[in-house]
């Protein structure tokens, strides 16, 4: 069974308010990017998906079965993004519990939260009461029971919220390793260049409700022709730079600093080629090139703007 | 994991998280000052009434009539609502669990600490108005009492947690439409009502009834069960823990039905 989780035509309302409207998206193994301001409609995506709440339209699909079937959920894991548990539990007997209630045995889910916990940094802290948990400290042990049952389908919603740099990383690295395994993982967040390091399936955009793109980063911003490209490029010798560039077709606008000049250009592939011949032709005269526009945050921007 | 080990595992985690709540504490101070009250009052009591008409009066008017259902109502709207409001509920609902189980689970809990609840009441009141004082015609109150009373209890405490349970998976603010209920609904129709089959819609007079039956009432205790219109419980009746049960099925069938389809935090939009 290969996992997947499908939106066909979605839509979802509050009453009168529209939260999500006409979501198609179709997510596979490796992790996929959820991307979008506050209120744009990441996290009802999420709780469609997790079977908490039911679609007004349309269809919801986990490796097949709608989400709210219990086959579905024995395969999905899913970290909500609110801040709540029993706080008088600790760690461990709160990730022990839901493994529970995930069906295994009381000694095979004390064992797996041990291990989970610990693979998440908490081994030392598991035994404590979540009470007196620090915010990155709760936030793992949220992860920690949707990893726990080692899930087809793993929904994380803003799992880096709270972390701290380390952390993040260490989060980021166990979710990269569990999207590389073949689950289908799906991480919503507004940190957007961290969400671009380990979206290795691509990100989908979302605005206001309506997902505006979905595949990869650097194939979303080539298809926005219509958008100049940014190139920014430090250079001994800017200003003999910025006379050479000028007098490329390529090249729509120059501008030049101390030590770099910026271009902007519509047909980036031709760009670059000029910028190899350029920068071949004198020594320091480009020493080097940073699009400044490619990353998810840029796509975005252009795509709400 | 099956239904019935899910309502057992929900069960568990629901009187855990009952023990902590304040009115159960509430509660409990309220059940132990009464007992106090009453065992510096029966030796006064005894002067006038007998032990079993003292014990009864006492216990119908002050468990069964306030601490049983109020406590049962709100342990079933807080085993329900409690992980909803706290929004700990996302972790159950995503979880691969039948909602009629867990449903089964939070009801059960309720009823139990209710029940548990009352019928320590009831002892504690046993035992202090046997302790002091002669009884009038020195018939104290028979222990025998308190079995008829726990068989009530545990029957009514079901009903009223059914309804707890219902109203928290039906309405936004269960506990004031139960209130409402316990005292308009139940007070009016188990006191007012001539016809049998209007009394039959509430716990109150199944209980009732069940009680008359058990113990052949006299004096005050009579005039108690019998409400101020004096009604005397129907032969041709339901059989009172039939009663009790049925309308326990029924408030629980109609909550699972609703919790069944109840969407997480629908009414929060991001």
């Amino acid at each position: 069974m290969t996992a997947t989780l499908e939106f066909h035509g979605v839509s979802k309302w509050y009453g009168q308010v529209s939260a999500l409207t006409e979501v198609d998206l179709c997510c596979g193994p490796g992790v996929t990017g959820l991307v979008g301001q506050n209120g744009a409609g990441k996290s009802t995506l999420m709780k469609l998906a997790a079977g908490l709440l039911n679609p007004s339209t349309g269809e919801v699909s986990l490796c097949g079965e709608r989400p709210t079937r219990r086959a579905a959920r024995s395969v999905l894991g899913y970290c909500p993004d609110i801040d709540r548990f029993y706080e008088e539990m600790s760690g461990r007997n709160f990730v022990a519990w839901m493994l529970r209630l995930d069906g295994m045995t009381a000694r095979a889910a004390k064992a797996r939260a041990g291990e989970v916990l610990d693979e998440l940094g908490l081994g030392e802290a598991m035994h404590r009461r979540i009470g007196g948990y620090s915010k990155g400290m709760r936030q793992r042990v949220k992860l920690a029971q949707a990893l726990g049952k080692r899930p087809s389908v793993l929904l994380l919603d803003e799992p880096l919220t709270g972390l701290d740099p380390v952390a993040r990383h260490e989060v980021t690295q166990v979710v990269r390793g569990i999207g590389q395994s073949g689950v289908c993982v799906l991480v919503s967040s507004h940190v957007l260049h961290e969400l671009q390091n380990f979206a290795d399936a691509g990100v989908a955009l979302i605005h206001q409700g309506r997902l505006l793109a979905h595949g990869a980063v650097a194939e979303l911003r080539a298809q926005m022709g219509e958008r100049p490209h940014r190139l920014r490029l430090r250079s001994e010798h800017p200003r003999e730079l910025a006379s050479r560039l000028a007098a490329l077709d390529v090249v729509a606008s120059v501008s030049v600093g101390d030590d770099d000049v910026r271009i902007e250009t519509r047909a980036v592939a031709g760009a670059f080629a000029e910028l190899t011949r350029v920068g071949a032709s004198a020594r320091g005269l480009i020493t080097e090139l940073q699009p400044l526009d490619d990353d998810l945050e840029a796509v975005f921007g252009y795509l709400v703007s | 994991m099956n239904p019935a080990l899910t309502t057992l595992v929900l069960a568990r985690q629901t009187v855990v998280r009952l023990l902590k709540s304040r009115m159960l504490w509430f509660l409990l101070l309220g059940v132990l000052g009464a007992t106090a009250v009453f065992y510096f009052a029966s030796r006064r009591l005894a002067h006038s009434m007998r032990g079993d008409t003292a014990f009864g009066t006492i216990a119908v008017a002050v468990y069964m009539q306030f601490v049983l259902p109020f406590g049962a109502l709100y342990f079933g709207v807080n085993g329900l609502q409690g992980d909803i409001e706290d929004r700990t509920s996302v972790y159950l609902f995503s979880r691969p669990l039948s909602r009629t189980a867990m449903l089964l689970g939070k009801w059960l809990a309720a009823a139990l600490v209710a029940t548990v609840l009352v019928v320590f009441g009831l002892v504690l009141l046993h035992a202090a108005l046997a302790a002091r004082g002669t009884w009038r015609l020195n018939i104290g109150p028979p222990v025998s009492m308190l079995a008829s009373f726990a068989h009530g209890t545990a029957l009514a405490a079901l009903a009223y947690a059914g309804l707890g349970v219902w109203f928290g998976a039906w309405l936004r603010r269960p506990l004031i439409f139960g209130i409402v209920f316990l005292s308009g609904w139940e007070g009016v129709i188990a006191n007012a009502a001539q016809q049998a089959s209007a009394r039959a819609l509430t716990v109150s007079d199944s209980l009732r009834r069940l009680l008359w039956h058990a113990h052949a009432p006299r004096d005050q205790y009579a005039e108690i069960l019998l409400g101020p219109l004096r009604i005397e419980p129907d032969p041709e009746a339901l059989d009172p823990s039939l009663a009790m049960l049925r309308f326990a099925a029924i408030t629980v069938a109609l909550g699972a039905w609703i919790y069944g389809r109840r969407e997480y935090d629908a009414r929060t939009a991001e």
